[in-house]
Order: C-alpha cells, then structure tokens, then sequence
C-alpha cells in the first residue's frame, strides 16, 4: 500500500534520512522503533509532504506521492497524528473534530462518524463545546486520533502516542490502535519510542538508527532479537 | 457643559474609529495568521480610494450620476484593491515565506513606498477632491451638527462589514480554515487545508475591507492623495496592537478606542498634537500592556 524507496529528507543542511526504504502492506500495523533523533519522525513528515524527501520516492497504492503538497496527500487518505498531538487550541472538541473531516463532503455520513467516535471516546462527547487547549494530555491524544479517523484514512501515521500520558491511559490508547485497525481494517504505521508496547501491536516492525533501517522484520522476532532487547526494549 | 459638542465628538471619533477598525481589521487577519506586519496595508486602503475616485470620474463623463456611481466605484475599489492585496502576498511575502520575519518586513516596508510612489507618478502629488456622493438623509436635518450622513453610512457599513466578516470566520468551512491555519499551520496542511489558498484568501479578504474604508472616508473627508493610506495605516496598526494584534473584536475595540481618545483629545486639548497622541498610545500600550486589551499572552511553543 505505501512504499517508501530510499528517500533522503533534510532539515536545513542536515541529513535526518539517509536512504530509508520501508513498505506497508494493506491492513497491518507496521512500527518504526528507533532512539530520540534516529529520524522517525522525520519519515512521517516525509510521507506527509510537510518534510518532502530530496531524493529517493515515495508511493501509495502504486502512485507517486513525493513531491505532491500536503494536502493532496492528505486527499489520498494518509492521514497523521502527530508527535505532541497538535489539537487546535481554541477550536472547540468539535470544531477539532470537524477540522479532520475537512476534505470530505459527504455530509450525512461525516454525521454518523462523528457520532461513532463520540460514543466510542465519551470524555470527548462531555467536553465537546470546550476549547481543545483545556483538555488533558490523555484527552487530546485520544481527540487526536478521533480527528484523524474523521478523515476516514486508508492509512493512518501514528507519532509516539504514548509519549508524556500515564501508563493505564497509555494502554487505553493502544487497544483503541488495536481496535482501529481490527474493525476499521485501517492500516497502521506506528511510530513510537517505547518499542515494548509498539510491538504487541504490530504486525512488523523496522529499526531505524541515524537515518537508515538497520533491521527489518516481523514483530515476534523483533522482541526475541537480542541487539534490539539490549538497544529498546532495555531488557 | 455643552453636550452637542461632546456629542458631536463622540460621533466624530466613531467615525474616525471605525475606519481605523476597518484597515485594523487586515493588520490583524494577516498577523493572525503569518505573523507579519503588512505594512503595505495601509497603500492598499489609499489605492481603493484612488481607484473609486477614477471609476466615478470615468461614470460621470459617461453621463451617470447620484448614489449608483458610488456603488459602482465602490465595487470596482473593492475588486482592485483585493486584486492588489491577492498579488502583493504573490510577489512580496510568499517568496519569503521561510525566510528570517524580518526580511519579509522589510519586503512589506518596501512595497509601502514602492505603492506610494508609484501611485504619486501615475496620478499626481497633489490633493484631488473627492466627490460625497452618499445623500443627504432629511432625518438627520436638525443634528447635522452633530453627526452627518456620511457618517452613518459609515457606521452602518462598518458594522455590516463586521457582521459578515464574523460570519465568515466562525461559521464557513473557510473560516474553520482560517482559524485552524492561525492556531497551527503545520496540522492546518495534515488535515488537508491548502495553506496558500487560505493566505491569499486572507490578502484579499483584508484588502477588500480596507479599501471599503478608502472610500467611506475619502466621501466623508472630500479629498485624497498618494500619502494618505501612510497615516491611516500607521494609525490602524496602531489600534490593533491596542487590541491585541491577531485578534478580531481586538481590531474592532483598538480602533474605536483610538478613534474616541484622538477625538476627544483633539476637541478638549489640542489638535496640534493629534498625530503625536496617537503614537505616545502605542509607546504607552507597548510599555504597560504589549499584548493589548484582547489579547492573549504570547505563549511559548512547545
């Protein structure tokens, strides 16, 4: 579904990517484990268009997307949430909500989206009149990922969603993941720091250091491969 | 006390203010959301003016007269200028757009001289009158020394400006745009807003509301020239950042307080003074409350 060919992105004259491939097949969750700084989410970013890769391609369901602008990626139906959640802060809950449904013009059933995910997030159905920037850490994650499943993504990009939330709202928001991906059939590329947790979920999983896959392969074998147990899993 | 006076005061700084809200409006809308300060505003307020007083020029040898002109040329004021504003972001600030703030505001600082002179060569430096071509409602007959019809025309055009402005911004999709690319560009783009699209709607958007004021006042006052969008601009930028720049009702709230204090000060004190009043307001509002009256604190991004 997305294929990632040895892109190279840059922030200024530093080279985040050297040479990263990856591929991300219809229906799983594939993660991206990596240290602070190995340039996860710089891959995203990549994807995305915000960060576009100076060499190298990118391609969803067999089109080239590189190069295109942001939002002609996001009307493909790749959509991310990003690192620090990035909620409108004074738009209300609502209004955040509707903000992921933004190229969508199916009206009635943007209706019946918005009313699933409030069921299924009741915290945000109370809090829906408030401003987004007075929720908690917890709340806005859980916002975000509403959001974005708003825009009903053929392929969601997950940047570290456990990153500064307790460990019980943690778990909470990774069955969610689990959920979207089982019931929604969404394909899932996972970015995320604790790499324990990333791969109970995933399906595959690749290890990304200093801009360039070091090891790629299936989940079950990550967590048994001694080099990433020593590196991330601090075992 | 003599009340018609201070009555005719209040209503002279609703006038003043409520132009200076107008052009308040753009400063704001752009800062809002590219963070700089388009000194290139206030040239496109003047060039409305002088676009209306070309477009009534032109009906009237074509043998038109009475109000519809003014429409006319307040339609065509309108297009022009958002036309300005629409090509300004194109050729001045996009291009900077990842560029240090500071080379942008001197871009901006550059296209105000560059309109200014540019329209003084094309027209010419000296005042040109304007013709008030907004009636004279009989109603307002016995307080004509308090408030004049061109200057409830103003009021009401204000208001109406910032009825449907606000209209635009909290409830259309390209509203929802605005305020979300305001909040944070970057999710702005991941949520599928076209970013340049929302910037140069908010160029021309400003522009159109600028050169509306261009040519209330230009009929109320009765004259123009290549410098008056200078002061006015000046004036404007002021009341936002009275306001709390980026900040609608601030805009609104910094003009109409600039306009009342500018007018009461010149009817009880001075009015030589009137411009360095102004001024002495924002070294004032700088000092003790940069953020403005609306304002919020300038917070750290995380």
């Amino acid at each position: 579904m997305l294929r990632i060919d040895d892109i190279h992105s840059f922030y200024g004259n530093i080279e985040a990517l050297q040479g990263v491939s990856l591929e991300v097949a219809e229906g799983e969750v594939v993660t991206l484990i990596g240290a602070n700084g190995a340039g996860k989410s710089t891959t995203l970013m990549s994807v995305c268009g915000l960060v576009p890769p100076r060499h190298g391609a990118i391609y969803f369901q067999g089109e080239p997307i590189h190069g295109l602008a942001p939002h002609r990626i996001v009307a493909q139906g790749i959509v991310q949430v990003p690192e620090g959640r990035r909620i409108f802060p004074q738009l209300t809950v609502l209004e955040n909500l509707e903000m992921g449904a933004f190229l969508r013009q199916d009206k009635a059933a943007i209706k019946t989206d918005l009313d699933d995910l409030l069921s299924l997030f009741p915290i945000l159905a109370q809090r829906r009149r408030q401003p987004g920037g007075t929720l908690s850490g917890g709340e806005q994650q859980m916002l975000a990922i509403a959001r974005a499943l708003m825009g009903r993504p053929r392929l969601l990009l997950l940047d570290e969603p456990s990153l500064g939330l307790a460990p019980l709202v943690v778990r909470r928001i990774f069955d969610t993941i689990r959920q979207i991906n089982q019931e929604k059939r969404t394909t899932i590329l996972l970015v995320e720091q604790n790499a324990n947790l990333a791969l109970q979920v995933a399906h595959r999983g690749y290890v990304l250091e200093n801009g360039r896959i070091t090891l790629a392969a299936g989940a079950a074998e990550l967590i048994a491969d001694e080099r990433v147990r020593q590196a991330y899993l601090g075992i | 006390m003599n009340w018609d006076y201070l009555l005719s005061l209040f209503m002279g700084g609703l006038t003043r203010g409520s132009i200076y809200a107008l052009i308040a409006l753009g400063y704001t809308m752009v800062y809002g959301i590219i963070t700089l300060i388009n000194f290139a505003h206030g040239e496109i307020y003047m060039i409305g003016a002088f676009t209306a007083l070309i477009a009534i020029g032109v009906l009237t040898l074509a043998g038109w007269n009475g109000t519809a002109i003014l429409l006319i040329a307040a339609v065509a004021a309108v297009v022009y200028a958002a036309a300005y504003g629409w090509t300004l972001e194109r050729i001045a600030y996009r291009p900077l757009r990842h560029a240090p703030r500071l080379s942008a505001l001197i871009s901006a600082i550059g296209m105000s001289l560059f309109l200014q002179n540019y329209v003084r060569m094309a027209q010419t430096a000296n005042f040109l009158p304007f013709p008030n071509l907004i009636p004279e409602f009989a109603f307002l007959k016995p307080v004509a020394h308090i408030v004049r019809s061109s200057e409830l025309v103003i009021y009401a055009v204000t208001a109406l400006v910032m009825l449907l402005l606000t209209l635009l911004v909290r409830f259309t999709r390209m509203g929802k745009a605005m305020r979300a690319t305001a909040q944070d560009r970057d999710m702005a783009m991941l949520s599928g807003v076209d970013v340049d699209r929302v910037i140069s709607l908010t160029f021309v958007i400003g522009s159109a509301i600028a050169a509306t004021g261009g040519v209330l006042i230009a009929s109320h006052i009765g004259q123009i020239n290549f410098y008056i969008g200078f002061l006015a601009g000046i004036k404007a930028f002021v009341a936002a950042v009275l306001g709390g720049i980026g900040s609608l009702p601030g805009a609104v709230l910094g003009g109409l307080v600039l306009g009342w204090t500018e007018s009461f000060f010149t009817g009880y004190v001075s009015s030589d003074y009137e411009d360095v009043f102004a001024f002495l307001f924002l070294v004032g509002i700088l000092i003790f409350r940069p953020s403005g009256l609306l304002g919020r604190k300038q917070m750290e991004k995380v």
